[in-house]
């Protein structure tokens, strides 16, 4: 089991890949593999959050309704303000979209399922009265298509970002306090609420990380779309807890795999990429999402079933070595 | 004099109970300190109070002098105060060093994790108790004994100057126990105080210079260790004397009801043969990790056995899930309530009703509601349980009453066959007795009944006959005239080994 928690992911990147690769060999050239990571860049970015919010116990539904929210702010604001000031403020607004989610969560004691289950609605009614129900065009901003085709150190800017958020989530996770009390909270709650966490605070954290990642996967998709409106990224939340489950962080949170997460994300975004080439129609891969997810959801479940049969063994076991132990000393 | 802790008038109701009422005690810094008393008496809701959990509705806390009230844990803990539970609070994801240093990550400059100060502050704790453990290894794969061995190490990371532990040996087996008295000889020796909760008289007199006893929510008595005996404690506790309990005649025994051939578990159990009469109460002794619990569960159908036969009433019988178990009439009582048997959520009538509950439906499917109150009511009398009634949250009664719930819901299965695991760790003395009785009663409805437990006092008194193991084998088939605890001893320590029959 612990094989697949950690490389099961990898090996499962290169069987489809592989698989593809026989159908199609242009799948493998330079071009469409950079293609593939800048496609997966969107759910990529949330999945880096959504990882976060999984760890500690919880998940945020919300993301997709943020990122929604976020291309009717950048449609209606930079052509005011100009694109720096309209990107700061689409940030400014995912944050309180944030701290709105880990209120009513630690304030309210709503359920998170409930709690951004019912954000995602408001956040896309906040958008829908926003824009007036219509969509917002951006085709005379092409500053901002800097987000999608443009290039700075030679990569394309949705690959840096992914890798700097990437880069950034894993310092916190692993090299700072903030990091270790996420994983506590998600390990054992009242734990960590007993050994003096401020639980609460971290949760709140916790959601606006997952929003500005919705931020940031807004940036880029509404580059690419060139419209905003409130209809937008329906499939985000779903797709980055597929993408973070499959990739080997448990539901039932205290692990976090940020790698495994990426991997899972730009396998997600081969499939499509494949289907794609081989002239599979847009239906066919909303199908395919849905069975991964199932397939991600059961895997998850038949390691929690095989994991329960171990650690029963396992504890008998362990009760056993410890009497030897024991006896030895 | 100052002393450590003062408390002064204490009373603290909940819903429907006056759980403490009018509690004054006096402990000396350096003190071991220990609280008796039944399930229920209080001594679990006193130490929360001290922890920070809840605070007092009345009365003063004076911890060195100073006034107290605590309005959370964090608070108890800046004030010194350190409390290790019976459930753990430890984060089974993360490592050792990481669960102790938890609520104080030592950092470099600028908020980043210092990984080896973590370590080597671990190191250094775990040093001080003169425990070797890997600081990286993480929670869950240490057994209870190294966990708690960390959560002691987390109360000396936080500098307490008082450590409370409630029930420390409950779960630990005699060489575990041994290496917790050194770890509090080296606490005292570091002049912590420490209260103590135990229902074990021995550890008593082992470990502290004074105790209190507690009965229903009232303090008893405070002793000086040196001046008082069992007896005495037992009675401030029950309020009967240690003598009156226990009292039973043998019902008359029948025909067997189970019966074990050979039943072997590698690694586990080998070899295994007995057989149980109706009417009769075996016991399974030995020490930890002999095999007695997986035998158990392996007759229930939680373990799948690798050879052997199991047989019921002399017909042979598969088991692989305790369904099939509860088919064939055999209930089973677990040792650890939490995972394995009490719906903590859940009311009491519900938790006894779980089981049978597609006997208690109308036609179409409905639950009957009537059926299922008579059923409540039927088991309440018959096991005594104190509850408030059927309404009333499992997870909310004492740890006595939730076993005779889930003794009930055995029992409402109409078995033949019951198996006992540890039935009554962690009840107090007055309730165990009432379980006892009951297991007599139910052998003279001509039950047939297992009884694996570690509590050799248990088996001595309660117990027709007793089968030992030792390392997964037999070692000790004892009557009742040959059941001592010398002989018992013997026989699980391998000592003594019967001849392979």
């Amino acid at each position: 089991m612990k094989i697949w928690e950690r490389y099961g992911i990898f090996f499962l990147f290169l069987v489809i890949l592989g698989a593809f690769a026989l159908m199609i060999p242009r799948i493998v050239s330079p071009n469409n593999l950079l293609n593939i990571l800048v496609q997966s860049s969107i759910v990529s970015i949330a999945a880096a959050g959504m990882t976060l919010a999984i760890t500690s116990g919880g998940f945020d539904l919300s993301v997709g309704a943020i990122y929604a929210l976020v291309s009717c702010v950048l449609g209606k604001v930079i052509p005011v303000v100009g694109l720096t000031l309209g990107v700061f403020t689409a940030l400014m607004v995912s944050m309180i979209c944030g701290v709105f989610n880990g209120l009513i969560i630690t304030k309210l004691r709503v359920q998170t399922f409930v709690a951004t289950l019912a954000t995602m609605i408001i956040f896309r009614g906040v958008a829908f009265i926003y824009t007036g129900g219509r969509d917002v065009e951006l085709y005379g901003l092409p500053a901002i298509k800097v987000f999608t085709t443009g290039r700075f150190l030679g990569l394309p800017v949705p690959l840096l970002m992914t890798l700097i958020v990437f880069a950034l989530v894993y310092f916190l996770y692993h090299h700072t306090p903030l990091g270790l009390h996420i994983r506590a909270i998600g390990s054992n709650e009242p734990a960590a609420v007993t050994s003096g966490i401020r639980v609460d605070r971290i949760k709140i954290a916790v959601f606006v990380f997952t929003a500005i990642t919705a931020c940031f996967s807004g940036l880029i998709g509404t580059a690419q779309l060139l419209t905003g409106n409130g209809r937008l990224g329906t499939d985000l939340a779903l797709q980055a807890i597929a993408a973070v489950i499959l990739g080997g962080t448990s539901l039932a949170g205290g692990r976090g795999r940020l790698l495994g997460t990426l991997v899972a994300s730009i396998l997600l975004a081969t499939i499509g990429n494949g289907l794609n080439l081989l002239g599979v129609s847009a239906a066919y891969q909303d199908l395919s999402t849905g069975i991964i997810l199932i397939v991600a959801l059961a895997v998850e479940g038949l390691r929690q079933i095989l994991g329960r049969r171990e650690s029963f063994s396992a504890k008998a076991v362990a009760g056993i070595k410890s009497q030897e132990a024991s006896d030895a000393q | 004099m100052s002393y450590a802790i003062e408390i002064k008038g204490v009373y603290k109701s909940f819903p429907g109970v006056q759980a403490l009422t009018d509690i004054s005690l006096n402990v000396a810094k350096g003190e071991i300190h220990a609280v008796v008393g039944e399930n229920g008496a209080g001594k679990s809701t006193l130490m929360k109070i001290l922890g920070g959990l809840y605070p007092a509705d009345a009365g003063t806390i004076l911890l060195e002098g100073r006034e107290i009230a605590f309005h959370s844990v964090r608070e108890a803990i800046a004030a010194g105060v350190s409390v290790i539970y019976q459930e753990f609070n430890l984060m089974p994801d993360l490592s050792v060093a990481e669960n102790i240093l938890v609520s104080q990550p030592p950092v470099y400059r600028r908020g980043i994790l210092s990984k080896r100060a973590l370590v080597e502050r671990t190191r250094s704790l775990l040093d001080q108790l003169g425990i070797a453990l890997d600081p990286g290894i993480l929670i869950e794969e240490l057994s209870v004994s190294e966990r708690q061995v960390v959560e002691i190490a987390k109360a000396l990371s936080f500098e307490s100057g008082i450590i409370i532990m409630d029930e420390p040996t409950a779960a630990l087996s005699s060489k575990e126990v041994e290496r917790l008295y050194a770890i509090i000889a080296a606490l005292k020796a570091k002049g912590k105080t420490i209260l103590y909760i135990t229902h074990r008289l021995k550890e008593i007199f082992d470990l502290s210079d004074r105790v209190t006893v507690l009965r229903d929510g009232k303090l008893v008595a405070t002793l000086t260790t040196a001046e008082t005996d069992e007896d005495t404690i037992v009675r401030h506790m029950v309020g009967r004397d240690k003598a009156s309990f226990y009292h039973y005649e043998p019902a008359p025994q029948r025909e067997v009801l189970l019966e074990l051939k050979g039943l072997t578990k590698d690694g586990y159990f080998e070899d295994v043969s007995f057989t149980v009469r109706s009417g009769e109460i075996l016991g399974l002794a030995g020490l930890i990790g002999c095999g007695r619990d997986e035998l158990a569960k392996a007759v229930y159908g939680l373990l799948a056995p690798d050879r052997g036969e199991i047989l019921i009433s002399g017909h042979r019988v598969r088991i692989r899930r305790p369904q099939d178990a509860l088919r064939h009439g055999i209930a089973f009582l677990a040792e650890d309530r939490k995972e394995f048997g009490i719906f903590a959520e859940m009311n009491v009538k519900e938790n006894l009703t779980l089981t049978i509950i597609n006997r208690l439906k109308h036609l179409f499917g409905f639950i009957q509601t009537r059926a299922e109150h008579e059923t409540f009511r039927r088991y309440v009398d018959l096991m005594q349980i104190r509850c408030a009634g059927a309404a009333q949250r499992v997870m909310d009664l004492s740890g006595g009453n939730q076993q005779k719930v889930m003794l009930g819901r055995a029992l409402a299965t109409d078995c033949r066959v019951l198996l006992l695991l540890e039935p009554t760790r962690g009840v107090d003395v007055g309730a165990k007795s009432e379980i006892y009785t009951l297991l007599h009663q139910l052998a003279k409805k001509g039950i047939a009944i297992l009884l694996a437990s570690s509590d050799l006092p248990e088996i001595l008194s309660v117990c027709d006959r007793t089968v030992v193991l030792w390392q997964g084998r037999i070692t000790g088939r004892l009557s009742k005239a040959g059941m001592d605890e010398n002989a018992v001893m013997r026989c699980a320590t391998g000592i003594h080994v019967e001849a392979a029959s």
